[in-house]
């Protein structure tokens, strides 16, 4: 199997994992031909998803969307003065 | 694609807001806001530029959203190519001042306990300290996969790029990143990946 295939069943499983649809052992099931190069690379994948997942503060939300808001053309003095 | 949003409602919310309708806007606000925010942080590597510029990201959207197109991209692939945009713009103002400031205390916590809180800010800043010695398409391709959450054809269309070229970056960046988290000292007797 070239390489493309193997980006092709990487990025499968990888979907597959950051989508919740399936876990990393379903994945290595599936394609236990490829569990020496798939599982290293999906367990970094999963690492770095965890590790990435974040959340803004909420303030932030807050004061962007009175930003948004206010900009909206609907808000301008323009649109309120006619 | 927002997971819980499927492709005709955010066509139906992206078209009410192209017309001005003020609740669709508040609505894609809502959807992509987090997802922005994170690849921004991911791209920046700082909070505070991740606040800032997600704010001006959703101002540009505001502006140019009566122009966006459903022929020429996704609606996710758009707007993150705005907010890629602004990253650029950023750096090129930041210039010679050199690299943004570290994580803070600024970052978020929600509801979790101190301990908790102190091992993800960790693990935020060893990935984000690890993505930083990445070429800038494999940054790329992370922040658009793992922070913002789109799927390769999305990313591909983001980055002008065919979709088997972002699986080869995709593929790159985490075997690259997977070899620098390996090489963090042993904690708690947790084994590096």
């Amino acid at each position: 199997m070239g390489r493309g295939q193997f980006d092709d069943i990487f990025e499968e499983c990888l979907s597959a994992l950051l989508e919740g649809r399936r876990s990393i052992e379903e994945s290595l099931s599936l394609y236990p031909a490829w569990r020496g190069r798939l599982e290293p690379l999906l367990r970094a994948a999963e690492e770095i998803s965890v590790g990435l997942e974040t959340t803004p503060p909420l303030y932030v939300k807050e004061r962007g969307l009175q930003a948004f808001d206010r900009a909206q053309p609907s808000k301008q003095p323009d649109a309120m003065a006619s | 694609m927002s997971p819980s949003l499927d492709a005709h409602g955010e066509r139906a919310i992206v078209d009410a807001a192209k017309l001005g309708d003020e609740a669709a806007l508040a609505e894609l606000y809502s959807l992509y806001f987090p997802r922005v925010y994170r690849y921004i942080l991911a791209r920046m590597g700082s909070p505070y530029d991740a606040e800032d510029l997600t704010e001006e990201v959703f101002l540009r959207v505001l502006d140019a959203i009566e122009r966006f197109q459903w022929r020429e991209a996704p609606f996710s692939a758009w707007l993150f190519r705005i907010a890629h945009n602004a990253v650029i713009s950023q750096r090129r103002k930041e210039g010679a001042r050199g690299r943004s400031s570290p994580l803070s205390e600024a970052l978020p916590v929600d509801s979790q306990g101190p301990e908790e809180m102190v091992a993800n800010r960790l693990a935020l800043n060893e990935i984000l300290k690890a993505a930083e010695t990445l070429p800038e398409a494999q940054r790329r391709v992370i922040s658009l996969r793992f922070s913002a959450g789109l799927t390769v054809a999305e990313t591909a269309r983001a980055m002008g790029k065919g979709e088997g070229n972002v699986k080869v970056i995709q593929h790159k960046a985490i075997a690259k990143l997977r070899e620098m988290l390996a090489q963090r000292p042993k904690v708690h007797g947790k084994r590096p990946v």
